[in-house]
């Protein structure tokens, strides 16, 4: 190991006898919305990853770090309210927790993370953790909030009475942090705690809370100020019935306003990029094909990506922001009584709206939802909610065909948008509802959900998931789609038609390439609903994922140009059909298209995670199958309908 | 609404009343009614917590 | 550049790609199969934003 010059290689390096089993393992437990999350961040610096536990299908993230001699391997288990564990999600934490779990060596440390704005609840699962009898650490965190509220906390007056090492933190802050990491480190080294008298029964709920209030009053000296009546008064509305949703729709429309007009300047800016690095290898390179594969294959698929990222980093802002201002849980207590008539509750409402962003962390929150039936229903349906990588086809499609015009004060562009949006998700409730009342039917369990404070999250927190998030795009870019694009701008060149004598358009040299053939093939099965060969092709590649729609048009469209520089909106609305002259794209085949998007089930991270959550093995493959399997037939028939329907009405199709 | 109450009974499917106790609503325990014009909102030893339709036909309180 | 270097270029990274893809969707597969018996998993697979 040579001197490194850098911290953080030499934490990496280190990172590396981490992995060793003589690493201290720690588990972080807590209840929700307590900041555990936020501290595994600080403890571990960002160098997490996510990790399986042998044998189960539930994820955890997995950190390390290193502190002074101790290598320490972190664990961050989901929020649990009890060591009764009611929810698949708390079994798997707990079963860890006490080493239950075969396979599993169960931690050294752990640390109860306790919001000290929180207490008396909080202490309710910390101290039915102590009472486990393993070396344990309490994280007590928020205390800036704590001291804002005006609660002072005689922090070595708890540490008495629960016999344990409690170590105040502001975990967004990074304040105590390091002491934190010193208690841990000599955690082992400590006597365990006293179980204290007739609580071993997990079940005594009442004599534990009883005993709870006293220490609480011992140790707390609380302002007897009345805190949140502002916030009530906020909740009175937004869980209102009527208003509640009305503020949710607002608040959808306002977020997609932001992601078309204040993208904007970015999207250009990206696109103008690209064109600058279009024109540089032209001029750089002599006509050729590497030249052309640079040009009409790298820099048209994947810069024709690129160009939505700012939009899908604004869409991630929002979904953050308004999961940690505390939004989320309230709009999903007003989308409870709707989502009751069609079987569903409100829990199953986040992994909705997260399906937004992406379907499987969508589908993976859905494990909170403790009843089989309606967890399943869920699953099916999560991908109808118009995810990020249907921005770009949307965007493309939208662009080219959809004036922008203004429509009140709202864009037609925007409402246009807005209308997938809530395609998708109207047909995901019918779908539900559809399932719920054949094939996954049963009682719904009642809603209990705790709102977390409302609070004003950190721009930094924000914006650094947001980054996470957005370099994931990134990477997933670099990665498959710029590959796909070159094994596309392959089966586009090649074979070449036989030379001759006669020049050979770009467009007839695309017709009889690899990727032509292919097309022509498909086309019978695509002209029903008003698409030519083109279309076609860039469909069926879009199975694997759906930006590559995008990309494949971007470069079927630079192959089949003979200048090879007009942007890909221009060039979709001038294309005309060979035979007829007529023009192949009209607004009603981009609707057409977009609406087999809403439903087409295009993403095969999706199918995999299905497969896992729906139970594994050939039960799972069942499931996803039909997961599969219906959003085709869907996506088909309503875009059959859409495009015929239209025709009937006289809106004009294609050739 | 700001009024303090005293749980006088659960009458709700098993699981449910667990998970009510667990978070600090259980016979005899005293909550605060926030709000109840959908649902209930209640202040549970300081958390907010909401309520649906179902679970709150099977809470009868007494006001403190 | 001649066209000629081009063209064999262009083939290289050609076939370099339809390896890579090659590579990702037989470990993808094979993560499949080894979620379906239950005994590991392999995370979300590309791209997605999982937290």
């Amino acid at each position: 190991m040579t001197a490194t010059t850098s911290a953080a290689t030499h934490l990496r390096l280190d990172v590396a006898r981490v992995a060793a089993p003589q690493a201290l393992r720690v588990a972080l437990v807590g209840n929700p919305n307590a900041g555990k999350s936020t501290l595994f961040n600080a403890l571990t610096g960002m160098q997490a990853h996510v990790a399986n536990f042998p044998g189960v299908t539930v994820e955890h993230a997995e950190g390390a770090y290193v502190h002074g001699e101790t290598a320490v391997t972190l664990i961050d288990l989901p929020g649990t309210y009890s060591t009764a564990p009611q929810s698949p999600d708390e079994e798997i934490a707990l079963d860890v927790l006490t080493g239950r779990h075969r396979g599993v060596r169960a931690a050294d440390v752990i640390v109860v993370v306790v919001d000290a704005t929180n207490l008396e609840r909080n202490l309710f699962f910390a101290t039915q953790v102590v009472d486990l009898g393993r070396p344990t650490v309490i994280a007590l965190n928020r205390m800036d909030r704590a001291a804002a509220e005006g609660t002072r906390i005689d922090v070595p007056e708890l540490i008495h009475e629960l016999g344990v090492v409690v170590v105040p933190v502001t975990a967004t802050k990074g304040q105590g942090v390091d002491r934190l990491r010193h208690a841990i480190a000599r955690a082992t080294a400590l006597p365990p705690a006293p179980s204290r008298i007739g609580l071993g029964d997990e079940t005594n709920v009442e004599r534990r809370y009883a005993w709870i209030s006293g220490i609480v009053e011992r140790c707390v000296a609380r302002q007897p100020a009345k805190p949140r009546t502002a916030s009530d008064r906020v909740d009175a509305w937004l869980l209102h019935r009527v208003w509640g949703l009305a503020a949710f729709l607002l608040v959808l429309l306002l977020v997609f306003q932001a992601m078309f007009t204040g993208a904007r300047p970015l999207t250009d800016g990206i696109e103008s990029l690209v064109g600058l690095a279009s024109t540089l290898v032209t001029t750089a390179l002599p006509p050729g094909d590497l030249r052309s594969l640079l040009v009409d294959g790298v820099l048209a698929g994947v810069g024709s990506v690129l160009v939505f990222l700012p939009q899908i980093a604004i869409l991630f802002l929002f979904i953050g922001l308004l999961e940690d201002s505390g939004y989320m849980a309230r709009a999903a207590f007003v989308m409870d009584r709707y989502l009751r008539p069609l079987g569903l509750q409100g829990r199953s409402f986040i992994p909705l709206v997260s399906g937004y962003a992406c379907a499987v962390p969508g589908i993976m929150a859905t494990r909170t939802i403790q009843q089989r039936e309606e967890r399943l229903a869920t699953i099916m349906v999560v991908p109808l909610m118009s995810c990020s990588a249907r921005l770009p086809v949307y965007a493309l499609l939208i662009a080219a065909f959809v004036p922008a015009v203004t429509v009140g004060f709202v864009g037609l562009q925007s409402l246009t948008m807005l209308g997938m949006y809530l395609l998708g998700t109207g047909a995901a409730l019918a779908v539900a509802a559809l399932f719920r009342r054949t094939l996954l039917r049963s009682d719904t369990r009642a809603l209990i959900i705790e709102l977390p404070p409302y609070s004003v999250p950190s721009a930094r927190v924000l914006v650094t998931s947001a980054s996470q998030r957005v370099r994931i795009f990134l990477r997933r870019a670099g990665t498959v789609i710029f590959s796909i694009s070159i094994l596309l701008w392959a089966l586009a060149h090649y074979p070449r038609p036989r030379a001759e004598g006669m020049p050979v358009t770009a467009e007839q040299q695309l017709s009889q390439s690899a990727l032509g053939r292919i097309g022509h093939a498909i086309e019978p099965a695509v002209r029903p609903l008003g698409y030519d060969w083109k279309i076609g092709v860039s469909l069926v590649a879009s199975f694997a994922a759906r930006e590559v729609f995008v990309s494949t048009m971007g470069t079927i469209y630079s192959a089949s140009s003979d200048d090879g520089t007009t942007a890909l909106v221009q060039r979709l609305r001038a294309e005309r059909d060979p035979h007829t002259n007529r023009l192949a794209y009209t607004p009603l085949i981009a609707i057409g298209l977009m609406v087999f998007y809403v439903f087409a089930l295009m993403c095969t991270s999706t199918v995999a995670i299905t497969v896992r959550e729906t139970g594994g093995g050939w039960r799972g493959a069942r499931w996803a199958a039909l997961q599969f399997g219906y959003l085709l037939a869907l996506a088909y028939g309503a875009a059959f309908v859409v495009y015929r329907a239209g025709l009937a009405l006289g809106f004009g199709g294609g050739a | 609404m700001g009024l303090q109450v005293t749980v006088l009974c659960i009458d709700c499917p098993a699981l449910d009343a667990a998970r009510l106790r667990t978070l600090g609503v259980y016979e005899g325990a005293r909550v605060g009614i926030v709000d109840t014009r959908s649902g209930m909102l209640l202040d549970v030893r300081g958390a907010r917590l909401a309520l649906g339709w179902k679970v709150v036909h099977g809470i009868r309180v007494l006001p403190a | 550049m001649t066209a000629e270097l081009q063209g064999v270029v262009a083939l290289t990274v050609v076939a370099a790609a339809a390896l890579y893809v090659a590579r990702r969707a037989w470990s993808s597969w094979r993560a499949a199969r080894i979620a379906a018996s239950g005994a590991r998993t392999a995370g979300c697979g590309s791209g997605c934003d999982c937290r």
